[in-house]
């Protein structure tokens, strides 16, 4: 099977699709998520710093400090670069007179303490000019330009992979703190290839999670459509077997099977029927071309030859009756519902027949009788008397003489009734279940020439059927059988 | 020889015995499974003739039940054109196996071929010194002559010349060659012989006191 055109590894695709997509989204996501925390928590230690920076600067004014220091700013002679240890001699000298730029010297000592970290920060006075840097600042920091004079909050700028948080002081000093981006690059990108490493592992489970499930439930598609290729191959006796009956997979299965058992048992059918059928034609043939060999094989006496063409008329006999029954079987089987049905009275179909057959029954030494009430029902009357010439020559053919066969119509819960009654010898129950079956015989050692080929009561039901009716049997084996017709009324 | 047919159509039975006895053979006939098993066990046919399709007991039934007591030759007929039937038939101890409807001509061949086979004689025509006899044709020729031969006198040279170098009793002769419905006179079995001996030579069939009659291999 081409794998584009198979359903598994359609559902296959499809789920992997999804969870790709699902897993792109949630990273996505996820990474900005991580992104926009990660930068407002750097953004929150610039604003500390940077806060720091404004209370140092403050810090003077707590001291009692001149305003005008700050405002004045660092001495310009003054550089970042020496900051380190001038603050600490300043300190040691005593807080009793802080020199200009004291604040300053104290957060810059602050940011070089932490070397790791990559903070730099840079002053400016009103002047605009530098007046203090930290040794990590970089060259050529631009001052800020205040957008707005009277916003005083802090505010951010990205610059060539630094982020600067910035502030202006009342005076009018602008206070920067920056930190270079390349670590929180480094670090974003690393939890980039994390979250996709994860992300591909777990898709990778679920793509397998997922073909394992499609395996699961294709197994008994799988299951039905070998049976259905082997069936399909000629063995009709095979069945798919599947073990989940309750599924619908199963419902599906179990249906197929049911029709593939329906099916094998027409097929049979159909080859016992023919090969019955052949069997009772090969016995005529065999008769007349047996006979017309012999016949033919030397000079004979004319009553040799009267003796042949008597067998062979016999036999061709046989063979009509058989064809005849073969074909009423074909129609009977073709048109499920009898045509020409007009409305007809059993009871006048039945004394008809019991007038007919009363020669019969008497030269067999039976006797005839007749109960008959008036039964009107829509039917073939042709059909009808095809069912009561051979129930009753079948009554007269299997009852001994000096026994009854009685023939009677009545009308019974919308039903039109005919029943034939005998007191021959009965059939035995083994026989029953099979006595409308095509081709069967209840009593074997009936000759074959005299016993009929089977076919009557198959016919005579098929008949019934046609009719809307059916044909059933009882019988005792000592005292008798009893056939009766029932045809739905008419009306 | 003799034969019994068995086959449950009246017709079809008259016409295959008729066949057979035509053949030379003297015939037998059963119309069921019962009778056939009867006969067939209480008789020592040379070949049976048996339908598959029997009432009362099958063919296949009756063949096992044979089988048991006899190794008489048997040819199964059948309608049926199922290779399981025959291979059933066949297994089951039939000799061989015609389908229905029968050419009387191959019946007849098979039979002979059966009788043949089953006293050692693959072919048809069998020479004894100068004399050769042709079971196929049911014939017989001394020195090259054909000799003149009626159909009891040929059927009762086959019976010998098929078991040339034993002894056959006269019971034996009178029941090869005739049917259950014949009532031959006793002395006529020694008639035939008689007749024989005349085309034959004296000594072609050799009478052992009390024993019977015997043919030198």
């Amino acid at each position: 099977m081409k794998w584009g055109k198979s359903i598994r590894w359609r559902i296959q695709a499809w789920h992997g699709a999804l969870l790709l997509v699902v897993f792109i989204g949630f990273c996505i996501s996820a990474y900005r998520l991580e992104r926009s925390n990660v930068r407002r928590n750097g953004d929150r230690d610039l604003e500390i710093r940077l806060a720091a920076m404004s209370e140092a600067l403050g810090g003077g004014d707590g001291h009692g400090q001149q305003r005008e220091g700050p405002q004045n700013g660092p001495p310009p002679g003054r550089p970042g670069r020496d900051g380190p240890r001038e603050p600490e001699a300043q300190e040691e000298s005593g807080p009793a007179r802080p020199p200009p730029g004291f604040a300053a010297e104290r957060f810059l000592k602050m940011f070089e303490s932490s070397r790791e970290e990559p903070f730099y920060y840079v002053v400016w006075n009103r002047a605009t000019t530098r007046i203090a840097a930290s040794s990590a600042a970089p060259p050529g920091v631009p001052r800020p330009v205040r957008a707005d004079y009277r916003q005083s909050g802090v505010e951010f700028r990205d610059r060539d992979g630094v982020r600067e948080a910035f502030m202006f002081t009342p005076p009018g000093e602008c206070l920067l703190a920056g930190r270079s981006q390349v670590g929180f690059e480094n670090e974003m990108r690393r939890f980039a290839w994390k979250l996709a490493g994860i992300s591909a592992a777990v898709l990778g489970v679920g793509l397998a999670i997922g073909w394992w499930i499609a395996s699961r439930a294709m197994r008994p598609i799988s299951q039905i459509s070998a049976a259905a290729t082997r069936i399909a191959a000629g063995h009709l006796n095979e069945r798919i077997h599947t073990d989940e009956t309750d599924s619908e997979l199963g419902k599906l299965a179990m249906l197929l099977d049911e029709t593939f058992q329906r099916l094998d048992a027409a097929f049979d059918e159909q080859a016992r029927f023919t090969s019955d059928a052949a069997h009772e034609l090969r016995t005529p043939v065999s008769i007349i071309l047996g006979q017309a060999q012999l016949a033919l094989a030397r000079e004979r006496s004319s009553e040799d030859y009267r003796a042949t063409i008597a067998i062979c008329q016999r036999a061709a006999k046989r063979m009509h009756g058989l064809i005849e029954s073969l074909l009423d079987l074909a129609v009977l089987d073709a048109s499920p519902t009898s045509s020409g049905q007009v409305e007809c009275d059993l009871a006048e179909l039945a004394g008809q027949h019991l007038a007919l057959m009363h020669d019969l029954a008497d030269e067999e030494g039976i006797t005839l009788t007749g109960h008959l009430e008036s039964a009107s029902c829509r039917a073939n009357p042709d059909r009808l008397a095809q069912i009561l010439d051979n129930l009753l020559s079948n009554a007269l053919k299997f009852s001994p003489a000096g026994s009854e066969v009685h023939l009677r119509t009545w009308v019974e819960d919308g039903h039109c009734c005919l029943s034939v009654r005998d007191t021959g010898p009965g059939i035995a129950a083994e026989h029953l279940p099979h006595l409308f079956e095509r081709f069967y015989r209840a009593d074997t050692s009936r000759n074959r020439a005299t016993g009929g080929a089977g076919l009557g009561l198959a016919i005579c039901q098929r008949i019934a059927e046609a009719h809307g009716g059916s044909l059933s049997v009882e019988s005792q084996p000592g005292t008798g059988s009893c056939f009766t017709l029932r045809l739905p009324k008419a009306g | 020889m003799r034969v019994l047919v068995v086959e449950d159509e009246p017709d079809l039975l008259r016409t295959l015995a008729q066949a057979m006895r035509e053949e030379g053979h003297a015939v037998d006939e059963a119309a069921d499974g019962d009778e056939a098993l009867y006969k067939a066990t209480e008789w020592d046919y040379d070949a049976i003739v048996l339908d598959v399709m029997l009432p009362g007991q099958d063919g296949f039934e009756v063949l096992k039940k044979v089988r048991a007591v006899k190794k008489t030759p048997v040819l199964m007929l059948t309608a049926r054109t199922k290779v399981n039937d025959r291979i059933h038939g066949l297994d089951s101890g039939a000799d061989d196996y015609l389908l229905k409807p029968v050419d009387l001509d191959e019946l007849a061949a098979r039979v002979r071929a059966l009788i043949r086979r089953a006293h050692g004689d693959a072919s048809a025509v069998i020479a004894i010194g100068g004399i050769r006899v042709d079971t196929a044709a049911r014939r017989a020729t001394r020195n090259g002559e054909p000799v003149p031969l009626t159909g009891r006198e040929y059927a009762l040279l086959e019976f010998l010349v098929l078991r040339r170098g034993r002894i056959v009793t006269r019971t034996d002769l009178y029941e090869h060659l005739h049917d259950e419905n014949d009532t031959p006179t006793s002395n006529l079995v020694d008639v035939h012989v008689f007749n024989l001996r005349k085309k034959f030579g004296a000594d072609f069939i050799v009478t052992l006191r009390g024993q019977g009659y015997s043919i030198e291999a």
